[in-house]
């Protein structure tokens, strides 16, 4: 018997068996449509959330240190850029999945993957650029560029900072950049 | 308004639960996994459901955005899923439903993935054209694809 009619049979034979089972009940699927985020839109979710109260905490420590509130906006806009190509680079819309061809999900898998790379390779040395700016204009307000002990702390502190925020972003990026690429391996076959 | 949106998801979930759930299953190597992408395929499902709403044939709608979900699966692994006791008794290995469900997974799991979508979309009927704008290649390379998958059926 050709091959395929037989896994047709088969295929049929398990799908009666699952009809006559119950599989989800209603309590369950209600379950389900409570549960709506994926933990790539609850990531950029917590960005929009986090992004007005970095900028007060920014905010108030140019106040505290007495500082330009420039350095906060500029905070503010860079994070809200940031964020705004993490909402383009890190989801695939549940629309794009009821409307794209598989080919079509591989192609913007690709594109993110690109995209992604210039995103990091952009913001994260104008995060390094910006820390550098921010931690000198508390110094020099401050008059603290003589006293060794404090500028030694703040130092350290922002270089502890810095490696830290190195760390998540590295992290996020080759988490997101392997995912992409196992699925893309996945997908490969459909290149020819 | 959203009760109509509910129930209609809902009754839509009863009507092709079964498909959802083998197309999940063939994808996957545990029934933990099938449990896990068959809730996750119902999310998108959900999340989708009140933009689709007509757009183009339902059925056709649902197996693409599960076929992309299962293909997408490995990207979101770590969604927490709401822990339930999904698996159906007939996909239980003592039974001879489940052996018989076993083979057919032990065969079809054996293709690519990408091979693997387009003989399940082969099995539910659907016609060339339907499979080549789901997957994205031409009804053509559907026809020649298909070939290969059952030559490699018969030599496996």
């Amino acid at each position: 018997m050709d091959e395929l009619e037989n896994l047709r049979q088969e295929m049929s034979a398990l799908k009666q068996n699952l009809d006559r089972q119950q599989i989800i009940n209603k309590n369950m699927l209600r379950n389900v449509m409570k549960h709506r985020a994926s933990w790539l839109n609850t990531l950029v979710n917590v960005e929009i959330i986090m992004l007005p109260l970095i900028f007060l905490l920014f905010v108030a420590f140019g106040a505290i240190f007495d500082i330009s509130m420039w350095y906060a906006v500029i905070f503010l806009i860079l994070a809200a850029v940031d964020t705004a190509f993490d909402w383009r680079t890190m989801r695939i819309s549940p629309r794009l999945l009821g409307t794209a061809s598989m080919i079509e999900i591989r192609r913007k898998l690709l594109r993110q993957k690109k995209e992604r790379l210039w995103q990091t390779c952009i913001s994260a040395p104008l995060a390094i650029i910006w820390l550098y700016f921010y931690l000198r204009a508390i110094m020099i307000a401050n008059d603290v560029i003589d006293d060794v002990a404090l500028n030694f702390s703040i130092s350290v502190g922002g270089v502890i900072g810095l490696a830290a925020a190195i760390v998540v972003i590295i992290v996020i990026y080759r988490k997101a950049q392997g995912t992409n690429d196992s699925i893309l391996s996945d997908m490969n076959e459909a290149d020819d | 308004m959203e009760n109509n949106l509910t129930s209609d998801f809902e009754r839509l979930v009863m009507e092709q639960k079964s498909t959802i759930y083998s197309v999940c299953y063939m994808f996957t190597d545990t029934r933990t996994d099938a449990d896990d992408l068959f809730q996750e395929v119902l999310i998108c499902l959900w999340k989708g459901f009140d933009s689709f709403r007509g757009d183009s044939n339902i059925r056709s709608w649902v197996y693409r955005v599960s076929m992309n979900t299962c293909i997408s699966y490995k990207r979101k692994k770590r969604v927490k899923t709401v822990p339930l006791d999904l698996s159906p008794d007939v996909l239980d290995n003592n039974s001879p439903q489940g052996k018989q469900a076993s083979m057919l997974h032990a065969r079809i799991s054996r293709l690519e993935p990408f091979d693997r979508a387009i003989v399940l979309l082969w099995l539910e009927n659907l016609p060339y054209d339907e499979i080549a704008a789901i997957t994205g290649i031409s009804a053509k390379n559907v026809g020649v694809r298909l070939l290969r998958i059952k030559e490699k059926l018969k030599s496996l």
